[in-house]
C-alpha cells in the first residue's frame, strides 16, 4: 500500500490492517465458498491433479459444414461436386482434395463419418452439439465446455476454466445461442469468458488511484451484497451478474496472455491472416499456459445455403492448415498426448445440391474429426452409402460423440451431476458407449 | 465470410411450448367434399396441434417454408390437408388413404423421401398418429367482458394460470420496493431519498395509484419513453451508425408525442406516412429518413417495430416455421415503401413518394419468380387507385414534383433533391399502409401491448417480443387479445395501457419467488417481479440521481454507458466481461464516482451509523438489515474518503442496483 494521502484518512497504520481484517472475516463466513484448501491431502486431490492436465480445443464449425468437401468425399457420382478426392497418408482412406494438409497427418486425425442426429435447424443442432442431449425443459443442460470447465478446471487458475474466441459477434442462430444459458444447471460461475471483436482485453489493469489491497476489499464486500440477493431472490441475473465480476481478478491477471502482439510474427503467419486462424493459434497458446477448454468460434459462415463449392473453395483449405498447424504444435511442445482438438458443426450438409447451387442441413449423415489426447490416430470410423445419404455403417449420435469426447480427458461419461432438487442428471445419459475405436 | 442468408428462425421444441393455441384460416381449396362440408358447417378454422415431427424431419425440406415442390407444404396439419397440386396429402383417421402414408411404404410408386427408407417404427408412428387425428372445433378464446377494466382482467387471468398449474405466486412488494420500481418504470431512474420518503410517509391507502397517475402525467415520463421508443424504432447498431444532425428533432417528436398521450395509432401514422402536419410532427419523418432510401431496411424494421414481427427471413423464402410469414408479405411490405426517396425542403428533410414504378420481381430458392403485390399479413391485398402506374406524370399528383423527376436524366445529371415543396402522388402507398395498421389489423394492437406488457413486467406475453408469429405462441393469449382489443376500443391510448398494467396485482409482486414455490416458477408465470437490467439510459439517471446530481439527464454519460450496455428488450441478460472490467478498472467510472457531489457530502458526516443509512438509502432505496449494518461498519470510516468511495463503488455495482427488481 502506498503512503497514505494526508488529506484523504487519518494515516494510521491501523487504517491498512482495517481492511485485510474485513477480508479476514468475509473468507471465515459466509463466502468461503472458494476455498479448495480442504482437497488438499485428500484422496481425490490426486485424481484432480491428474486430470488438470488435460485440455481441449474447440474448433466450432457453425452453421454445418459439408461433410462432402471434408472428411467424406463423394467423388465421381451425383452429389459429390466438382471437387476431387486425394489419399491420405492412411492407404484406403481418402479426403477432399481441399484438405491436403490433414491427408498428411492423417495418422495423426480419428474422423468419424457416420455421424446421425437429429436436430435440423441450427437452433436446435446447436443446443443438441453443445449440450449433447435434447433439451428437457425446465431444465438446461450445461454446454461441454461448461462441464470441462467443472471437470477439468482449477478452482484456483488465472485463466478462465471456460473460453470462448469469438472475433465475430453475428451468426444468426449462433448469435441467439450465445447470448442465452451456456452453463445451465451448472450455475454462471461456468459459463464462457468471451473473448470477440479486438485481440485485447479493454480495462484489464488495475487504476493507479486504487491499492491492491482496497481493490481486493471493496470487490469482496460488493460479492458479500451480491450474494445476497442472488440467494434471497434466487435471482438468475444476479448470478449472471455477480459471476461476471467474479472473472475480473482472473483476467486482470492473465490478459497480456489474450495480447496476439505478443506471439512472435512467424509463428502467425504459419496460421494465415484470417480471424479464425488467429484465434486457433490464440487458443494453442491459452492451452500452453494451461487453459484447460478453448472454443473457437467464427460467426456462421459453414452455413452455404448458397454458392457451396465457392465458398467452401475459400473456408477449407483455411480449415485444412489451421488443423494442420495446431496438431503439428501441440505435439512439436509435447502437448498433443493432453489436448484433444475437436473439429465439428451442429450438422453436415445433404448430398443433393439445391437450385442456389448450395447444400442444405443434413442431420442423417455427417462427418467430424478429432486428434490427440489420446484418440486414435489414423482411425476412420463408421462408413455412409454411396451417395452420402444415409450411415452404412456404425452410427453414432451426440450422446455417443459426448461419450467419447469425455471419455478422452479422463472424465467419466456416465457420472451423475450432484444436484439438490433435481431429476438424477449424468453427464451423458441412457449409457450411451463412447466410440471405441476411436479410444486408443 | 459472405453472409448469405439473413434468416433469423429459431424453433422451439413443442415440449418446451407450455400452452399452443394456434388458428390459422384454412382457405378451402382441393379438399375432399366431406372434409370441406366439415369445415364449413360453422367451422371456419381447425385447431392445429403440431404436425408430426417425422414430417418435419423427413418431408419439409421439400415440402416447406423454403421449397414446396408439387404445391405441397407439409408444416402444418392443415396445409398438409389441404394437399397439393393433386390432391390432399392427409386425411385425419384415415392413414390408408392419406397420401402422405402411401408413398413411405416400400416399394411405393411414387415413393417418399426419395433414395430412402424411412424405418418401419417411423412408419407405424406415422399411421398411429393419422388413425388418432381428428379435425377439432377451434380452441376459440374465450375473452372476458369487454367491459371490464384491464387491470381486473389482468389480475383474473394471471392468477388463473397460477391456480391451473399450481403454482404459488410471490408476495406483495412492500413500499421500499415499490417506489423504487415504479420510479425506474415510468421515468427510467430511482427516486430521491426525498421523493422515496414522501411516499413511504405517506398514509392513503391509494397512494400507489395516485402514484402511478402522477408519474405518468410528468415530462420525465415522456422523456423516458421518448429514449426508449427512439431505441425501438432505430436500434442502437443503427444509431451508432449515424450522424445524428436531426435527431434532436426526432425526439422532441417522440417526447411531445408522449406528453400529450398522442394515440398509437396516430403514431403509427405519423411515422410511416411522414408528410407532418404540424410543427411538432416534424421529427416523426426522421423514422423513415434515417434508413437512407433503403426499402428494405424500412420495410423490416416497420414490420419489427409496429407489427412485432421478424420478416428478414422471407426476402428469400417463406418463414421456414411460421408459415404464416410468406416470402410475398416481405415484398409487399418493400412495395408499400419502395416509391419513396429522401429530399430536402425548405421545411427540412422530408420524404417524397413517386405515383408510379415500384414492382419488384422476386423469385423464390426454386427460381420461381412472381411480382410484388400491396399485400398485408392479413393477406389482404390493397388496390392501387388508378390502376397499375408504370409511367409517372404530373396529373398522378396533388402536389406535383418538378419538371426534371418526369424526364430521362441527362448523362452525368443528378436527380435534384432539394425541392421547394413535397411531392405528393394522388395515391400514396405510405398513406394506405397507414390506413392498414388500424383496418382489422390485430397485430398493430397485439405488438404494442406486448411490448409495454415486456417494458413493465420484464417479459413479453410473447416472447422475445419482436418474434409474433405462430412459432411463438402468447403466454397467455386470452390476455393479449383481450388487453389488445381493449386497446383499440378505447383509443389506442398508451398511457391508460401503462397505467392500467402499473396498477395490477402480477405487477406490484416482490420479487422474491414464494416459499412453498420450491424452484422459482417459470417466467412466463409471472408469479413473481422479474429482475429487469436497466437499460444504459435508466442506468445513467439512476447514476446520476445516486451521486446527486440535481439534473438526471446527462448526454455525455448516456453515450458512454449505451457503447457497454446496449441492451434493451434483450432475449436473456447475459453480463460481459466488459461491463464488469469497466466498473472496475475503467477511469471512467471511478472518476464518476470520485468526484460526485455524493461522495462530498458523505463525507460530512460523523456518524458511521447515519453514514450507512444515507448511502443505502441514496443508492438501492431501502434501510440496510441487521447483517448489512455490521459488515458495513467493519468496512466503512466516516470521513475518510477512500472508504467511502469503495463503499459507495460496492453498492452501485451489486445485482440490487444494476437491476429492477
Amino acid at each position: 500500500m502506498p503512503a497514505p494521502d494526508p488529506a484523504q484518512n487519518c494515516g494510521s497504520p491501523d487504517h491498512n490492517i482495517h481492511r485485510r481484517r474485513f477480508l479476514q472475516g468475509l473468507s471465515a463466513g459466509a463466502i468461503s465458498s472458494m476455498s479448495f484448501a480442504g482437497l488438499f491431502g485428500s484422496p481425490a486431490f490426486a485424481e484432480i491433479a491428474k486430470k488438470k492436465q488435460k485440455h481441449c480445443i474447440l474448433l466450432w464449425l457453425c452453421g454445418g459444414p459439408s461433410q462432402f468437401e471434408t472428411w467424406d468425399p463423394k467423388p465421381n457420382t451425383t452429389v459429390g461436386g466438382p471437387f476431387k478426392s486425394i489419399p491420405t497418408k492412411i492407404p484406403g482412406t481418402h479426403f477432399s482434395e481441399l484438405l491436403p494438409k490433414c491427408a498428411s497427418i492423417a495418422d495423426k486425425l480419428a474422423v468419424v463419418r457416420s455421424m446421425h442426429t437429429k436436430a435440423k435447424e441450427h437452433t436446435e443442432g446447436i443446443n443438441l452439439l453443445q449440450r449433447g442431449h435434447a433439451p428437457r425443459p425446465p431444465f438446461t443442460r450445461p454446454t461441454m465446455g461448461s462441464v470441462l470447465a467443472q471437470q477439468l478446471g482449477q478452482l484456483d487458475s488465472k485463466l478462465p476454466n471456460f473460453i470462448l474466441l469469438d472475433p465475430c459477434p453475428e451468426g444468426n442462430e449462433f448469435k441467439g445461442f450465445k447470448a442465452g444459458n451456456w452453463a445451465g444447471w451448472l450455475g454462471a460461475e461456468y459459463s464462457p469468458v468471451r473473448v470477440g471483436g479486438e485481440f485485447k482485453i479493454p480495462d484489464a489493469n488495475r487504476l493507479d488511484s486504487i491499492t491492491e489491497d482496497d481493490h481486493e476489499a471493496r470487490e469482496a464486500l460488493r460479492k458479500f451484497f451480491g450474494k445476497k440477493y442472488e440467494n434471497d431472490r434466487k435471482s438468475s441475473a444476479a448470478s449472471s451478474w455477480n459471476a461476471t465480476f467474479e472473472r475480473v481478478n482472473g483476467l486482470m491477471s492473465c490478459a497480456h496472455l489474450f495480447d496476439l502482439e505478443r506471439i512472435p510474427q512467424a509463428d502467425r503467419d504459419h496460421y494465415g491472416p484470417g480471424a479464425f486462424g488467429q484465434h486457433a493459434l490464440l487458443a494453442r497458446t491459452l492451452v500452453e499456459e494451461g487453459a484447460p477448454f478453448v472454443m473457437v468460434a467464427n460467426g456462421m459462415p459453414w452455413d452455404t445455403h448458397v454458392f457451396n463449392h465457392e465458398v467452401y473453395q475459400m473456408a477449407v483449405p483455411d480449415l485444412d492448415n489451421i488443423i494442420f498447424q495446431l496438431t503439428k504444435d501441440l505435439e512439436d511442445r509435447g502437448l498433443l498426448d493432453d489436448t484433444l482438438v475437436i473439429a465439428m458443426g451442429e450438422f453436415g450438409r445433404t448430398p443433393w445440391i439445391n437450385q442456389a447451387r448450395g447444400r442444405d442441413h443434413f442431420p442423417d449423415a455427417w462427418s467430424l474429426a478429432m486428434a490427440g489426447c489420446g484418440v486414435q490416430g489414423g482411425a476412420v470410423v463408421g462408413a455412409t452409402d454411396k451417395y452420402g445419404a444415409e450411415v452404412t455403417e456404425d452410427p453414432f449420435n451426440e450422446e455417443n460423440l459426448f461419450a467419447t469426447i469425455f471419455t478422452a480427458l479422463g472424465i467419466d461419461p456416465h457420472a451423475e451431476f450432484k444436484l439438490d432438487g433435481f431429476p438424477t442428471f449424468h453427464h451423458v445419459e441412457n449409457k450411451a458407449a463412447p466410440i471405441k475405436q476411436i479410444l486408443s | 465470410m459472405i453472409r448469405i442468408f439473413p434468416c433469423y428462425t429459431r424453433r422451439e421444441k413443442a415440449s418446451s411450448i407450455p400452452i399452443r393455441i394456434q388458428t390459422i384460416p384454412v382457405k378451402p381449396l382441393l379438399l375432399t367434399p366431406i372434409l370441406t362440408a366439415a369445415l364449413l358447417i360453422g367451422l371456419v378454422t381447425v385447431s392445429t396441434g403440431q404436425i408430426h415431427p417425422v414430417i418435419i424431419d423427413n418431408c419439409t425440406k421439400c415440402h416447406g417454408g423454403v421449397k414446396q415442390k408439387g404445391g405441397l407444404d407439409l408444416r402444418t396439419i392443415e396445409s398438409a390437408i389441404e394437399g397439393g397440386d393433386t390432391d390432399t396429402s392427409l386425411i385425419p383417421g384415415d392413414p390408408e388413404n392419406s397420401l402422405l402414408y402411401q408413398v413411405i411404404q416400400v416399394d411405393s410408386d411414387p415413393h417418399m423421401p426419395p433414395k430412402k427408407q424411412l424405418p418401419p417404427e417411423e412408419i407405424t408412428a406415422l399411421k398411429t398418429w393419422i388413425t388418432d387425428l381428428k379435425i377439432t372445433p377451434p380452441a376459440e378464446l374465450v375473452l372476458p367482458d369487454p367491459g371490464m377494466t384491464p387491470t381486473k382482467v389482468i389480475n383474473d387471468l394471471v392468477s388463473k394460470k397460477w391456480r391451473d398449474e399450481h403454482i404459488a405466486p410471490a408476495r406483495p412488494s412492500d413500499d421500499a420496493t415499490f417506489v423504487r420500481r415504479i420510479h425506474l418504470d415510468l421515468l427510467g431512474r430511482i427516486p430521491t431519498v426525498a421523493e422515496a420518503q414522501s411516499f413511504l410517509r405517506n398514509s392513503d391507502p391509494k397512494k400507489r395509484n395516485l402514484l402511478v397517475d402522477q408519474l405518468t402525467n410528468s415530462d420525465e415520463h415522456a422523456d423516458h419513453l421518448a429514449h426508449v421508443f427512439n431505441v425501438v424504432f432505430l436500434d442502437r447498431a443503427h444509431l451508432r451508425k449515424r450522424n445524428h444532425d436531426h435527431r434532436k428533432l426526432w425526439l422532441d417528436y417522440l417526447r411531445w408525442a408522449f406528453k400529450t398521450n398522442r394515440p398509437w395509432d396516430q403514431i403509427g401514422r405519423d411515422l410511416v406516412v411522414a408528410r407532418p402536419k404540424s410543427d411538432q410532427e416534424r421529427g416523426a419523418s426522421w423514422f423513415i429518413y434515417d434508413q437512407l432510401d433503403d426499402h428494405s431496411q424500412i420495410a423490416t424494421r416497420v414490420s419489427r417495430t409496429l407489427l412485432g414481427k421478424q420478416v428478414q427471413c422471407a426476402q428469400c423464402h417463406d418463414h421456414p416455421v411460421a408459415p404464416e410469414i410468406e416470402q410475398r408479405h416481405y415484398w409487399g411490405l418493400v412495395a408499400f415503401f419502395n416509391r419513396s426517396l429522401n429530399v430536402k425542403t425548405p421545411h427540412g428533410p422530408r420524404i417524397a413518394e413517386r405515383a408510379s414504378g415500384g414492382y419488384d420481381k422476386f423469385a423464390n430458392l426454386e427460381g420461381k419468380a412472381d411480382q410484388s403485390q400491396l399485400i398485408l399479413y392479413s393477406n389482404e391485398i390493397i388496390p392501387e387507385t388508378g390502376g397499375k402506374q408504370t409511367k409517372d406524370t404530373a396529373d398522378l399528383y396533388s402536389v406535383a414534383p418538378p419538371e426534371q423527376w418526369f424526364r430521362k436524366l441527362k448523362k452525368d445529371e443528378k436527380l435534384k433533391k432539394d425541392l421547394p415543396n413535397l411531392p405528393v402522388p394522388k395515391f400514396s402507398r405510405r398513406e394506405a399502409f397507414a390506413r392498414s395498421l388500424t383496418n382489422e389489423n390485430p397485430d398493430f394492437a397485439r405488438a404494442i401491448v406486448n411490448r409495454i406488457w415486456a417494458l413493465m413486467l420484464g417479459r413479453g406475453l410473447v416472447h422475445p417480443v419482436d418474434l409474433m408469429d405462430s412459432a411463438h405462441p402468447a403466454s397467455h393469449p386470452e390476455l393479449l387479445a383481450w388487453l389488445a382489443r381493449d386497446f383499440e376500443t378505447n383509443g389506442y391510448n398508451l398511457r391508460r395501457l401503462i397505467r392500467n398494467i402499473a396498477k395490477s396485482k402480477p405487477y406490484q409482486l416482490d420479487s422474491r419467488p414464494a416459499p412453498s414455490a420450491g424452484q422459482p416458477p417459470l417466467d412466463s408465470y409471472f408469479a413473481r417481479a422479474l429482475d429487469k437490467p436497466l437499460s444504459a439510459e435508466a442506468l445513467s439517471r439512476s447514476l446520476r440521481v445516486a451521486l446527486g446530481h440535481e439534473k438526471a439527464n446527462d448526454k455525455d454519460l448516456r453515450n458512454q454507458l449505451a457503447k457497454i450496455f446496449p441492451d434493451l428488450f434483450a432475449e436473456n441478460f447475459s453480463p460481459t466481461v466488459q461491463q464488469t472490467m469497466f466498473l472496475t478498472n475503467g477511469p471512467f467510472f471511478d472518476k464518476l464516482v470520485a468526484e460526485s457531489p455524493l461522495l462530498a457530502r458523505l463525507q460530512t458526516i460523523e456518524s458511521p451509523l447515519a453514514l450507512i443509512h444515507e448511502i443505502f438509502q441514496t443508492i438501492l432505496s431501502r434501510e440496510p438489515d441487521p447483517g448489512e449494518i455490521k459488515h458495513s461498519l467493519s468496512f466503512l470510516k466516516p470521513k475518510d474518503k477512500s472508504s467511502i468511495q469503495q463503499f459507495v463503488w460496492a453498492l452501485l455495482t451489486t445485482p440490487e442496483f444494476r437491476l429492477n427488481h
